[in-house]
């Protein structure tokens, strides 16, 4: 006859395998509530790690570029301050020849060389800015310096332009007229600046690509980063200073030389307007900047945000667990042995 | 005279009482032997004429009794081979000289022959199985020959039979194309057939292991499309036949030992089963496959079956059972029947005449021996593993003792009386 | 009836005690086994009288069953868990930290940082560096993937090997059952030993076991095939040592009949066999796929084309028999990839390459993008940096979505191993507990109680005790009658 009953290695089964499985689950939780993240996020996540993995990724992704535009912002920066003050250089070279315009008396002439040496010197001086070793107004060609003095050639091939000029006009040169010499310098002086002269890889004045740099500021948007020192704005300053420097040298009537210093203002104008329009170019591009790092910074909280509340735990709750299990496994340490002491052994 | 005649009385009062010891003796002497059954005496007494003024004293008679039908207890032993006898009856044992005689003395053990012997010599007799269940001679002791149980030999037995039960998947696949299944035996078995298999044994006891491979091979359809009933093929094979070195068993290097067609109803019932002997020529048997246990349901396959037939193994253990059979066990569990015991009685048990080794034979007062199987007719049953110890009670006979010892004295008181009175009539004459 | 008869009886009642001391005995030593089922000792009456002690053994076929069921569940599920356990370390703890996924990531931000600094050949060999990260984690995870495979392969050997064994020990014992029901003598030692080799067995493979006459059984496996009647059937595979990226694994074979693998992460296989098939040949191949998957993706968007034909740049590879990969097109077959796809050379400075050719698109030389050669020249950096987020096509046979980004597929790659280890961590959780409360239920029904087991032995010992006072008193009157005698 058999009544039912418990086996005894039920009985101590049973608890060992409570005991066993409090332990797993402490370990956890007190992982868990010193991490504040699952202990192991494929287990409780499932599908769920690959949004995870991604939300890090895009988190890291975000830092980097972080990272990289502040890198971008400061060529910018640098480009902007080079730029302003080629724009003050151009103001102060038309305030010059302002004065030359009225009255050219040796003083002012000298000054005005000297001005346009200045400018020409500042110009070359502030294209070749480098930041972290790129040439900022390299435009692509960031390698290489952009910009080389050429204006010894360019007087030269000048001077001998200008003889040929007059002698086809049959006059000695310091005969010609205002609008001889204007026409002279519109015909060429003028083309010796385009674009194409000034990037010309014998004797032109710019290595610099006509291609602007274009970084990446965010997930989808890219800027254009960088000038070129092949701009309108650049080539008219050098095309005024070497009018000024070539020209004023010369032996030329006060015509002329009226004539040539109107011209050469035009120029340093069109130069200084020129150089704004890149300035706000630029600024524009700055200011995209500065919108996409706000942007950015938004989403990379919202990332953060999301990913805590993928992979985070309550604290609390995992600490209150924990202090839970413990209770229990001492339950089951005393019930132990306390079932242990319950066997008839004792007491035959 | 009369003096006389009581000391010739005392004295034969005393014979009787000496008599009655020597009864006591012998029992309390086998109070422990196997079978033994306990002798009493009873007296009568025996009267001489005398007149009205004369008494003439007579004597005391002796008669001994056997209580040979009193059953005693039955111990219980270890040995296989320890037969009691529960109830009536006497095992027929044969005496060295050859003459079979009566016993109730079960503990027999194994000699050098094989053949079953008591402690007192005597060999156990039986009716063989040699030529199937032996009938009992009745009134003799012709047909019993002496139980042998050594058994050397093994034995094998082949396979005739075997039965397969199960279901078959009524989902399966119908494979129409003779060319793949599995009686055509060639390499491009398909995926619908279910492959089971069988072990039976052939005539030397070794095992042979069959493949069945079940096919669904057609349904048959009323006018509107219903089902109406199903075959399937069941191709045997024998397994030692199968192709190795690849992953399927195909092709077999012999063909099909069976191809039978099982028939089922819309129901999934067996309705016919045809062909479905396996004939092997490997083994030269037979094997009748009865396949009526099958259903076509639509569940997944299961299929349990058994073969007869036994190996070759030795004998593990004889057993002898309540019935009196004797029979072998093999070591892989099938038993074997050799003997059987049968009982003997008389009409009068207590008049047998016991001859020495604890043995009864039939006598004109006992009546003759009737032979019969155990628990028929009356006879009692056989104990295996059991002794039926002697029926004395210890107790009664010290009693008996008591009575003997205080009764001869008083005889001798009195015949000693009788020669004191003797011994005043003589000195009367000096 | 008489003194001897007294005498006899107490004789009987001191072996029959015996006897039950004895199985009392055997039953509180073997408290602690759980393959040892409860004997008792009965004692009736023959039918001469005598006492006579029946051995039942507590028997409890259903719950038996129920047991079988739940341990092969359990093992396969375990298994399964197991061998997915070592795919997740192949990539990383919690943070993924050796995940493609990961390099993939790391490798984006350093090639934007190399845009952003085209000139600068540190920010250029960082961007070589972490392609080769990526390389390496790429050929480590499928090198690690390849190796579960095999891992699992011989584990299927050594346990197809116990398993022949224990089919033979399994023979024995059925057939000492067989012989002890039918010669009727005690059978609860060899029923035990069977039930032990019948637990072990099912965990291998899922059994359902048949008894038939004489207490012979017949064991079948959970798919119906005949695994033990009578003798053993075979139970043959062939194991294979090598594995690579499209090797494909023998199957195991029970008489003649392939065992299928189990499917899904709460598996259905009984029994580790199945388990360890299933992480074979399903779930480490499509891992490989995935990662081949992503390897792939990785040649063809950095393979270079000068309009016509196109050659590996960045990322090369070699295919199966050594020669070097071209760019592979859509629907080629190229399995293996992960583990070979290496970074050209032609950019490694440490092997005479320029790292900036990475940056002029010219690395197979076929075609040059930065043909002016300037040092800012962004536009093939930011092309490449859009390309591993663009939208791409994906073959179907590696389990995932098949038009997504790169990126997205490298992280749902992770995903969908998470998932898959997620059920199988839950489904584990209950086949354990399902195993545990089975185990219980058959250990409460089957199994020994010490402190019934002493009860017994008290009423025992009472018995005795009597017995020898019974004995007491008839020597104490047979001695009385003697003295009269005397």
């Amino acid at each position: 006859m058999k009544a039912s009953f418990v086996s005894s290695s039920a009985m101590q089964s049973t608890l060992r395998l409570t005991i066993s499985q409090s332990q797993t689950k402490l370990l956890q939780a007190s992982t868990e509530a010193a991490t504040g993240v699952y202990s192991d996020i494929g287990v409780s996540l499932g599908s769920g790690a690959a949004k995870s993995v991604n939300l890090t990724n895009a988190i890291s992704l975000t830092d980097a570029l972080t990272a990289s535009n502040s890198i971008v912002g400061l060529r910018m920066d640098a480009s902007q301050t080079a730029l302003s003050s080629l724009k003050d250089a151009g103001d102060t070279l038309v305030s010059n020849l302002t004065a030359l315009q009225a009255g050219q008396d040796s003083t002012s002439v000298a000054v005005a060389l000297q001005a346009a040496n200045d400018t020409l010197s500042q110009l070359i001086s502030t294209a070749n800015t480098s930041v972290n070793g790129e040439f900022v107004f390299g435009g692509t060609n960031i390698d290489e310096t952009p910009l080389a003095d050429q204006s010894a050639t360019v007087t030269a091939a000048i001077s001998s332009a200008l003889s040929d000029y007059a002698t086809s006009l049959g006059k000695p040169v310091n005969e010609l007229s205002g609008d001889e010499i204007t026409s002279f310098i519109t015909g060429t002086i003028e083309p010796m600046f385009s674009e194409s002269a000034w990037t010309d890889p014998a004797n032109g004045w710019s290595t610099a690509s006509s291609n602007s740099m274009t970084s990446r500021i965010s997930e989808n948007e890219t800027i254009s980063s960088s000038t070129s020192a092949n701009s309108e704005g650049m080539r008219y300053l050098a095309l005024a200073s070497v009018v000024i420097s070539s020209l004023f040298g010369q032996d030329l009537g006060a015509d002329a030389k009226s004539a040539v210093a109107s011209k050469a203002i035009s120029y340093a104008s069109q130069a200084t307007s020129g150089i704004v329009t890149q300035q706000s170019q630029l600024g524009l591009s700055q200011e995209r900047l500065e919108k996409a790092n706000d942007a950015l910074d938004a989403r990379s909280t919202l990332y953060q945000g999301n990913l805590v509340d993928l992979q985070g735990v309550d604290v609390y709750e995992a600490s209150t667990l924990v202090n839970q299990l413990q209770t229990q496994l001492e339950t089951a340490y005393t019930l132990v042995s306390k079932l242990q002491q319950l066997s008839l052994v004792n007491y035959l | 005279m009369s003096i006389f005649g009581s000391m010739k009385t005392a004295v034969s009062g005393m014979s009787a009482q000496a008599n009655r010891l020597s009864t006591v003796s012998d029992n309390i002497a086998n109070a422990n032997t196997v079978g033994y059954k306990s002798v009493s005496t009873s007296f009568s007494s025996l009267v001489l004429p005398s007149s009205s003024g004369n008494y003439n004293s007579g004597g005391v008679q002796t008669s001994v009794r056997q209580a040979i039908s009193q059953q005693g207890d039955i111990s219980y032993t270890t040995s296989a081979y320890d037969l009691a006898i529960s109830g009536d009856g006497f095992f027929i044992v044969e005496s060295p000289d050859g003459t079979p005689v009566l016993t109730r003395s079960g503990d027999f053990s194994v000699d050098s022959s094989g053949n079953l012997v008591n402690s007192a010599g005597f060999t156990l007799m039986g009716y063989s199985y040699d030529s199937g269940a032996p009938a009992v001679v009745v009134n003799g002791f012709d047909g019993l020959v002496p139980v042998n149980v050594s058994q050397s030999g093994l034995s094998a037995i082949a396979s005739t039979s075997a039965s397969f039960s199960g279901n078959l998947n009524s989902a399966a696949e119908v494979v129409s194309d003779t060319t793949t299944l599995p009686s055509a035996n060639s390499a491009s078995v398909t995926d619908d057939t279910k492959k089971m298999s069988l072990v039976a044994y052939d005539s030397l006891g070794a095992t042979v292991q069959y493949d069945y491979y079940f096919t669904k091979t057609g349904v048959t359809t009323d006018a509107n499309g219903a089902v109406t009933g199903s075959t399937w093929e069941v191709a045997v094979y024998r397994n030692g036949d199968a192709a190795t070195g690849s992953t399927t068993s195909f092709p077999y290097s012999s063909d099909a030992v069976s191809t039978a067609t099982l028939s089922f109803d819309a129901d999934g019932k067996l309705t016919s089963a045809t062909d479905t002997d396996i004939v092997d020529p490997t083994t030269g048997k037979t094997i009748t496959m009865d396949y009526s246990g099958f259903t076509q349901l639509s569940s997944d396959f299961s299929a349990t079956g058994s073969a007869d037939g036994q190996a070759a193994s030795a004998v593990s253990s004889v057993s002898i059972s309540t019935a009196g059979v004797v029979s072998v066990s093999y070591a892989n569990g099938t038993s074997k029947a050799l003997y059987q015991i049968p009982l003997a009685t008389v009409a009068s048990p207590d008049n047998l005449t016991l001859l020495s080794g604890n043995v009864y034979s039939a006598n004109g007062m006992s009546g003759v021996t009737v032979t019969g199987f155990p628990q028929s007719n009356g006879l009692g049953s056989i104990q295996s593993g059991a002794l039926e110890s002697s029926n004395v009670d210890l107790a009664g006979e010290l009693t008996e003792m008591i009575e003997a010892q205080r009764s001869y004295t008083a005889n001798s008181k009195v015949f000693q009386t009788g020669s004191d009175i003797m011994d005043v009539l003589v000195n009367l004459k000096r | 009836m008489t003194l001897s008869s007294a005498l006899n009886s107490v004789q009987s009642i001191f072996n029959t005690t015996a006897k039950q001391s004895s199985i009392v005995s055997t039953n509180i030593a073997n408290v602690g086994n759980s393959d040892y089922v409860r004997r008792q000792a009965s004692v009736t009456t023959s039918l001469a009288g005598a006492q006579v002690v029946t051995i039942s053994r507590a028997q409890e076929d259903a719950l038996l069953t129920q047991y079988l069921q739940s341990n092969s569940k359990d093992s396969a599920q375990q298994t399964l868990l197991s061998g997915l356990e070592s795919l997740k370390s192949l990539v990383g703890g919690n943070d993924y930290e050796t995940s493609p996924s990961t390099y993939l990531s790391a490798f984006q931000q350093a090639l934007q940082t190399f845009a952003t600094s085209p000139s600068s050949s540190i920010t250029a060999q960082s961007a070589v560096t972490a392609a080769q990260d990526l390389a390496n984690s790429l050929n480590t995870a499928s090198d690690g993937v390849q190796s579960v495979r095999a891992d699992a392969d011989a584990e299927i050997a050594s346990q197809v090997d116990t398993l022949n064994s224990l089919l033979s020990q399994f023979e024995t014992a059925n057939n000492a059952v067989k012989a002890a029901t039918a010669t009727g003598t005690d059978t609860s030692s060899a029923l035990d030993e069977r039930e032990k080799l019948l637990k072990q067995i099912s965990s291998i493979v899922g059994v359902t076991s048949v008894t038939r006459s004489n207490n012979d059984m017949a064991l079948y496996t959970s798919d119906g095939t005949v695994l033990f009647e009578t003798i053993p059937r075979s139970v043959t595979f062939s194991p294979t040592s090598t594995y690579v990226a499209g090797t494909e694994g023998n199957a195991v074979y029970i008489d003649g009949v392939a065992l299928t693998a189990g499917e899904g992460s709460t598996t259905d296989a009984n029994g580790s066999l199945q388990g360890l098939l299933q992480l074979r040949d399903e779930v480490a191949p499509t891992f490989q796929a995935q990662l081949d998957e992503i390897a792939k993706s990785l040649v063809q968007i950095f393979s270079e084309s000068d309009g016509t034909s196109s050659a590996p740049g960045l990322f090369t590879w070699t295919t199966s028999s050594g020669a070097a990969g071209s760019t592979p097109a859509a629907s080629d077959d190229t399995t293996g990839i992960a583990a070979t796809i290496s970074i050209n050379t032609a950019v490694i400075t440490s092997q005479g390459g320029d790292a900036m050719k990475l940056r002029d698109g010219n690395i197979s030389g076929i075609t040059d993008l930065n043909s002016s050669d300037d040092a800012g020249f962004t536009d093939n950096l930011d092309s490449l940096y859009q390309a591993l987020s663009a939208k791409r096509d994906f073959s179907s046979d590696a389990g995932l979505s098949t038009s997504q980004s790169l990126m997205d597929y490298a992280s749902a790659s992770i995903g969908w191993l998470e998932e898959y280890r997620s059920g199988a961590t839950t489904a584990s959780e209950n086949t354990a507990a399902a195993l545990s409360r089975s185990d219980e239920a058959y250990s409460n029904e089957t199994g020994v109680n010490l402190d019934e087991e002493l009860t017994l032995l008290l009423d025992i010992e009472q018995s005795y005790k009597a017995a020898t006072k019974i004995l007491n008193v008839i020597d104490e009157m047979l001695q009385s009658l003697l003295d009269i005698a005397s």
